[in-house]
C-alpha cells in the first residue's frame, strides 16, 4: 500500500522528462552540432567572440541592472511602511493594492504602459522600456522585501532607538544587515527575469528594443539558425540555474509565498 | 501631539501615495481610453461603449478568448493534480523528497524563452501539429511545478497523526487520500489552479513558440496588434476586461497570502 502511494509522483515526473528535460537534451545536442554534421563548440565560440551578441548581452545586463536598482530604490520604503508604519486599519488594503498587479497579465500591464506614454507625449526607447520594465517587475521586488522585513523584531529597531541610534544608523546597521538576504533574493529573481525579458523590449523600447531575449527570438524566427539560437538559449539557461542555486534560499521564500 | 500628522508622517503618506499613482496610473488611463469616443489616445472626446460592442462582434477576438480559457482551465486542473499527487507521495520521505525538488524546480527557473525554443523543437522532431495540443503541453510543463511548489508547501501542516487514526477505523489509503487529505488541502488546491490558471493564460513567451498558424491566444492577439503600430481602443476594451479578471481573482487572493506569509514571519521573528 504504502509503495502505491509512493508512486504518485510518477506522471509528473513523466510528463516533465518529456516534455521539458527530453526538449532541453534536444536543445544542448543542436546547440553543439553545425549543418553539416559532427559535434563542436564552435556556436558557443562564435557568440562570445561576435562582437554583436556581446553588445546586446551588455546591453541587457545594464537593463537588468537598472531594473533592479530602481525597484529596489521604490520598494524598500513601500516594505517597510507595510510592516512598521502603516495604521493597523488600513494595512491589508495597502498590501493588497501593492500586490494586486502581479496578477495582472505582464503583457497587459507593459501595453498599458505603451498607451500612457502616447498621452504623455512620451516615445518609445530606452527611459519608456526601463520605465516599463520597473512597472512590470516592482511586485516581484516588493514580495520577498516584505517578506523579509516582516521578519524583523519592532523590539530591535526600538531598542536601537532607545540607545540612542538615529533614522540613518537604524537604517544601515539594523535594517538593511537584517534584510540583506531577501533584499538579495528579490534582486536576483529580478534581474534574472528582467534579463531575458523581450516582451516589454520589444513593446516599448523601438528601436532601442534589441535585448538578449529578442536575439534568440530571431535567431530561431528570422535567420533560422537553430544552432547558434541552442547554443545561446543554453548559455542564458546555465546562467539563470547559476543564479538558482546561489540563492535557494530566495526559491524557498518564494515557495513560502505561492504556499501559504 | 497628532502623531499622524507629523512631518515625516506626511512623507510617508505622500510617497506610498506616489508609488499607488505610478502603480495604477498606467491601468486607469487605459481604462479610461478604452471608453473614448476618439480612435486616437490623445484627447478625451466622449463616452462610448461601441469599442466593446465591435470587442463581442469580433470572432478573432472571441476564438482566441476560447482558445485562452479552454487551455487554462484543462492546464490548471491536470497540472493540480499531477503536482498534488507528486507532493503527495513524497510527503513523509524527506530523502526522495529532496531528489524530486531537483527535478520540479528548473521550469520555473530555466528562462521561459529557451525552455519555448527547446519544446518547439521538440516539437518540430516528432512531427506534431502545431495547436492547441502543443500550447497546452507547454504550459503545462511549467504549471506542474508552480502546482507542485505551491502544494507541497502546505503538505506538511497535515498531521500525520490524522491520517493514521482514518486508516486504524479501516479507511483504506485512497479513502484516506480522498475524504481526508483533499479536503484538508483545499486552501492549497484553491491557490495552485488560480497560480496555475492565470500563468496559462496570461501565457506569452511559451505561447509564441509552440503554436501553429491560425492557432492564436488573447496574449497572442494583443502581442499582434499592440507590437505593430500604435494602441487602439478596441484592445484596450479588451485589456480593460482582462485586467478586471484579474483584479478581482487577485485581490481575493492576495489578501490571503499577505496576511498569511506576514503572521507566518512574525511568528518565526
Amino acid at each position: 500500500m504504502k509503495r502505491g502511494v509512493r508512486a504518485y509522483f510518477v506522471p509528473a515526473v513523466v510528463f516533465l522528462a518529456v516534455f521539458f528535460y527530453l526538449p532541453f537534451a534536444i536543445l544542448l545536442l543542436y546547440s553543439i552540432t553545425v549543418p553539416e554534421g559532427g559535434f563542436t563548440l564552435t556556436n558557443y565560440i562564435d557568440i562570445f567572440i561576435s562582437r554583436f551578441y556581446l553588445q546586446v548581452m551588455g546591453y541587457s545586463i545594464l537593463i537588468a541592472v537598472l531594473t533592479t536598482f530602481f525597484t529596489l530604490v521604490v520598494a524598500y520604503p513601500v516594505a517597510y511602511y507595510i510592516v512598521f508604519k502603516a495604521p493597523q486599519s488600513v494595512k491589508p488594503v495597502i498590501i493588497t493594492l501593492m500586490i494586486a498587479p502581479f496578477w495582472i497579465d505582464f503583457l497587459l500591464r507593459a501595453y498599458s504602459i505603451k498607451v500612457l506614454i502616447e498621452p504623455l507625449g512620451m516615445r518609445e526607447g530606452f527611459t519608456t522600456l526601463v520605465y516599463g520594465m520597473v512597472y512590470d517587475f516592482f511586485p516581484f521586488m516588493l514580495l520577498p522585501l516584505y517578506a523579509g522585513m516582516s521578519s524583523v523584531p519592532p523590539s530591535l529597531l526600538l531598542s536601537a532607538r532607545v540607545y540612542g541610534a538615529g533614522g540613518f544608523h537604524i537604517l544601515t546597521r539594523v535594517l538593511i544587515p537584517l534584510t540583506s538576504s531577501s533584499v538579495l533574493a528579490g534582486s536576483l529573481l529580478v534581474f534574472l527575469m528582467s534579463f531575458t525579458e523581450f516582451v516589454i523590449p520589444a513593446l516599448l523600447g523601438g528601436v532601442e528594443g534589441y535585448t538578449i531575449g529578442y536575439a534568440v527570438y530571431d535567431l530561431f524566427f528570422k535567420y533560422r539558425d537553430i544552432y547558434r539560437g541552442s547554443a545561446l538559449s543554453i548559455i542564458l539557461s546555465l546562467g539563470a540555474l547559476l543564479g538558482a542555486i546561489m540563492l535557494s534560499r530566495r526559491v524557498k521564500i518564494v515557495q513560502k509565498m505561492l504556499s501559504e | 501631539m497628532c502623531r499622524r500628522c507629523s512631518p515625516s508622517n506626511l512623507i510617508w503618506h505622500v510617497y506610498i501615495l506616489a508609488v499607488l499613482v505610478f502603480l495604477y496610473a498606467p491601468i486607469a488611463v487605459l481604462i479610461l481610453f478604452s471608453f473614448n469616443e476618439s480612435k486616437y489616445m490623445t484627447h478625451l472626446t466622449g463616452f462610448t461603449l461601441e469599442w466593446y460592442t465591435r470587442l463581442v462582434e469580433n470572432v478573432r477576438i472571441l476564438k482566441a478568448l476560447e482558445n485562452s480559457v479552454s487551455i487554462a482551465i484543462v492546464s490548471a486542473v491536470i497540472s493540480t493534480l499531477l503536482g498534488m499527487l507528486a507532493a503527495y507521495s513524497v510527503r513523509r520521505a524527506p530523502y526522495l523528497s529532496l531528489k524530486l525538488d531537483t527535478l520540479m524546480v528548473p521550469p520555473i527557473v530555466i528562462p521561459e524563452v529557451a525552455e519555448a525554443v527547446s519544446l518547439m523543437m521538440f516539437f518540430y522532431m516528432v512531427g506534431a501539429e502545431y495547436g492547441w495540443l502543443t500550447v497546452f503541453i507547454g504550459h503545462t510543463a511549467f504549471n506542474i511545478s508552480y502546482a507542485y511548489v505551491t502544494i507541497k508547501g502546505q503538505i506538511h501542516s497535515i498531521s500525520p497523526n490524522i491520517e493514521k487514526i482514518a486508516q486504524s477505523l479501516g479507511a483504506g489509503s485512497f479513502a484516506v487520500f480522498r475524504r481526508i487529505v483533499i479536503p484538508l488541502l483545499t486552501p492549497a488546491l484553491t491557490a495552485s489552479l488560480l497560480v496555475t490558471f492565470i500563468t496559462s493564460f496570461s501565457d506569452f513567451v511559451k505561447t509564441v513558440f509552440t503554436t501553429g498558424p491560425g492557432f492564436e491566444t488573447l496574449p497572442l492577439y494583443v502581442w499582434r496588434v499592440a507590437v505593430r503600430g500604435r494602441a487602439t481602443p478596441e484592445l484596450n476594451a479588451l485589456a480593460t476586461l482582462m485586467i478586471l479578471v484579474s483584479l478581482v481573482i487577485s485581490i481575493y487572493y492576495t489578501r490571503r497570502i499577505i496576511t498569511k506569509l506576514g503572521e507566518s514571519y512574525q511568528k518565526q521573528g
